[in-house]
């Protein structure tokens, strides 16, 4: 018995010795989480290769979270300070307090910035890099996270082939694409497919539908504040009316679509079109390289709408992290320009750095129309805190219309929207 | 050192059944240690918590609100939606108790004949949603009820559009309808342990007594389960009152199927539909407080109207 406890010690010693020498060594473990957009996560393995050859002595643990349950897990891994290096997403950096919004709650990723949750990166040499990536994630005058790229929101893939078959040109206007829809309607073929069953895909409309309108964004959003707009007016009543036409183009029980299935019903031609994401080509081109496809952005009335779009995938480092000047130096050589271009390619993002070169012919295409790439809706709206369903999140909520499955008329809906923001803001005063 | 005697044990005072009361008290302790851990601190937390401004945002600091969430959930946010989740909540719970209790009770009784070839099998069948757990079973009626799944093309050759779980009018009933198919094996199963505790005299005369199968249910098979059906209600009402997870599963409560324990859990941990947000901690413990509530009120109603109901009509 007291050589087995003798053995047991020795064994417990050696591994002590040995588990403090790794430490001595300076073997650094550099903890990164990430939500699941392929392009991305490939990115940054590939990425993640080089650097680890260039360090040898730093291992970067790359984690792919499920999406949906990125917010959550992000916040329970920083405050468990269990996380060196994070992705943020979209909604980081945007929809900060107004003074017009009154009475609204500070947004949680400004609390974050407040309660100095992720390092200062302002003196860091790197920062200098970035042309637009460093601004887009400055807080008070401070930049605490790089933007990687941006994306755009309102744009339509098409299926080139379906086009040509059925003589449709690249809709200009609002009119050429009501034209194009009912040509397809007319040939038996759904116009569009959404996944709607994860909800914000269709939610996102509203995006689509106001940059089909609105000529500025943020005027609409303080106007429904300041009471100069409504939900009910003219123009607001046109947004609706456009969601509606959308509604009713998708193909039948594309409310159960799920968003992952999207891009194969896109491809097998299930839809002539799909309003989506500037993020989803990567991934359609990475299912099958022959299929042809293109992108246009939601037309108005007149021709040449710009796309609209927002700032994605932030670079931050956590205060508490433990190998924090690791992480500057993955930031740093992440930074450098031949780096961030194989990045940039990689994920089909917008750059955010000057004078990379995008080989992507898609992304390339876009380039004329995303010069001074103006926010999106989503990013623009600030709904009321304790405001009603029917004018929540994004305001203009397509779901509830009579033809996408709801119970509401334009008219009826705009009214309920309204009266639900009009309550919550009394409220708040 | 003597140990006291525990009551009730005999004359041989300071033992019971060959334990001393100290004895007792040791082997207690990990059970009341797990229950004080996971179910006492925790209620003792959440109605701490109810009362500050605690976030998923890590390092924020926290403050004592006092009512400012309950006046939230409560006021501030809009009245129609508020009382449809309460509404909501509670139809989701009568639905899912009544019809499961029925439904269970049924199965138990014609699964209890001994005389029914293959009814070994058949229990096992009913039984066996409850040991898939909910995430399989949300996932397999996620399938079944796809646009491609196979409920929708029955549903499109009936000329009927639309899915069952992305519709404001079948969402409901939809998820109502897995957490029965989920839940009643469970049920069933202590219904045929109380059947089998049911005297075969009882029944034997009331065969002599030429009794028809309607009048032997009533006046002898619901009054001598009316024990386990108590039992049953009272945990099922429970249950489905603070259930969330098939709705997380399935419709993540979308559709009209946001119930008050569902809205708690998307409060809590950010389970937003639309736009990436953290959780409301504080926030959640104080619906979640307003959920205990309501359940406390609707158990001790349940409590009332079947004793109530014992002994008026039984």
């Amino acid at each position: 018995m007291k050589r087995i406890a003798a053995a047991a010690a020795a064994a417990l010693l050696a591994f002590a010795f040995v588990a403090g020498s790794a430490a001595e060594n300076g073997k650094q473990t550099i903890k990164m989480i990430t939500w699941s957009n392929q392009p991305t996560v490939d990115a940054f393995t590939s990425f993640n290769k080089e650097f680890s050859a260039k360090y040898p002595n730093i291992e970067v643990k790359l984690e792919v979270v499920e999406t949906n349950q990125f917010p959550a897990v992000l916040a329970t891994r920083l405050a468990a300070k269990d996380v060196d290096l994070v992705t943020l997403p979209s909604s980081y950096f945007s929809l900060d307090q107004v003074p017009w919004a009154k009475g609204q709650k500070m947004p949680e990723w400004q609390s974050q910035m407040e309660a100095g949750v992720f390092a200062d990166l302002s003196e860091k040499a790197f920062t200098k890099a970035w042309s637009t990536g460093a601004k887009a994630g400055t807080y008070k005058s401070k930049v605490y996270a790089i933007s990687t790229g941006s994306n755009i929101v309102t744009g339509i893939y098409y299926n080139k082939k379906i086009f040509k078959d059925q003589g449709i040109a690249v809709p200009q206007t609002w009119a050429e694409l009501e034209t194009a829809c009912k040509k397809l309607q007319a040939a038996g073929i759904a116009p569009m497919t959404c996944g709607a069953k994860d909800d914000w895909p269709f939610a996102m409309l509203a995006n689509f539908a106001v940059a089909s309108v609105e000529p500025d964004n943020l005027a609409l959003a303080k106007g429904l504040w300041t009471g100069s707009r409504k939900f009910t007016d003219s123009k607001s009543l046109l947004i609706f009316k456009r969601l509606e036409e959308l509604s009713s183009w998708m193909e039948d029980g594309f409310l159960g679509i799920d968003y992952g299935s999207v891009p194969g019903r896109f491809m097998a031609g299930k839809a002539a079109m799909l309003p989506d994401g500037g993020w989803q080509a990567p991934t359609i081109k990475a299912a099958d390289l022959s299929f042809e496809f293109g992108y246009f952005p939601v037309p108005s009335d007149k021709p040449g709408n710009q796309f609209q779009g927002k700032f994605d995938a932030f670079l931050a480092v956590p205060s508490a992290s433990g190998v924090k000047s690791a992480c500057m130096n993955w930031l740093a050589m992440f930074s450098q320009k031949d780096n961030y271009q194989a990045f940039a390619n990689t994920t089909g993002f917008i750059p955010t750095m000057d004078g990379v070169t995008v080989s992507d012919p898609f992304v390339a295409s876009l380039l004329p129309y995303v010069k001074g790439l103006s926010l999106a809706w989503e990013l623009s709206y600030r709904a009321p805190t304790g405001v009603g369903k029917y004018a929540e999140q994004r305001g203009f909520i397509p779901v509830y219309l009579r033809k996408a499955g709801g119970s509401f008329s334009i008219e009826e809906l705009a009214a309920a929207a309204q009266k639900d923001f009009s309550d919550a803001v009394a409220k708040l005063k | 050192m003597r140990s006291k005697a525990i009551r009730g044990c005999g004359p041989n005072k300071g033992r019971c059944l060959g334990w001393s009361r100290a004895s007792v008290a040791i082997v207690m302790v990990p059970a009341l240690a797990l229950y004080l851990i996971f179910s006492v601190i925790p209620s003792l937390g959440t109605t701490f918590f109810s009362l500050t401004d605690i976030t998923q945002v890590p390092g924020k600091a926290w403050r004592f609100v006092g009512l400012d969430n309950y006046s939230e959930f409560l006021l501030l946010g809009n009245a129609r939606d508020t009382r449809d989740v309460f509404v909501r909540s509670l139809v989701y719970a009568a639905a899912t108790t009544i019809l499961q209790t029925c439904l269970a009770l049924a199965a138990a009784i014609v699964l209890d004949n001994r005389r029914l070839r293959g009814r070994g099998l058949a229990r096992t069948l009913v039984f066996l949603p409850v040991v898939l757990g909910v995430t399989v079973t949300g996932l397999c009626f996620n399938l079944l009820f796809s646009i491609d799944g196979p409920a929708n093309v029955v549903l499109r050759s009936l000329g009927i559009k639309g899915g069952l779980l992305s519709d404001f009018a079948r969402a409901l009933p939809s998820v109502i309808f897995i957490q029965i198919w989920m839940s009643m094996g469970y049920e069933m199963v202590i219904f045929i342990a109380g059947l089998q505790n049911i005297s075969r005299e009882l029944y034997e005369a009331a065969d002599v007594d030429g009794a028809r199968a309607r009048t032997v249910f009533w006046r002898i098979t619901l009054p001598m389960l009316w024990p386990t059906v108590i039992v049953n209600l009272l945990v099922c009402v429970v249950g489905a009152l603070s259930s969330f997870q098939i709705i997380l599963i399935t419709t993540r409560g979308q559709f009209n199927t946001q119930t008050l324990a569902m809205a708690v859990f998307s409060e809590a941990f950010g389970v937003s539909q639309q736009l990436e947000r953290l959780g409301r901690q504080g926030y959640a413990a104080a619906m979640q407080m307003i959920l205990f509530a309501l359940i406390l009120a609707v158990t001790l109603l349940s409590n009332a109207f079947t004793r109530r109901f014992d002994r008026s009509e039984l």
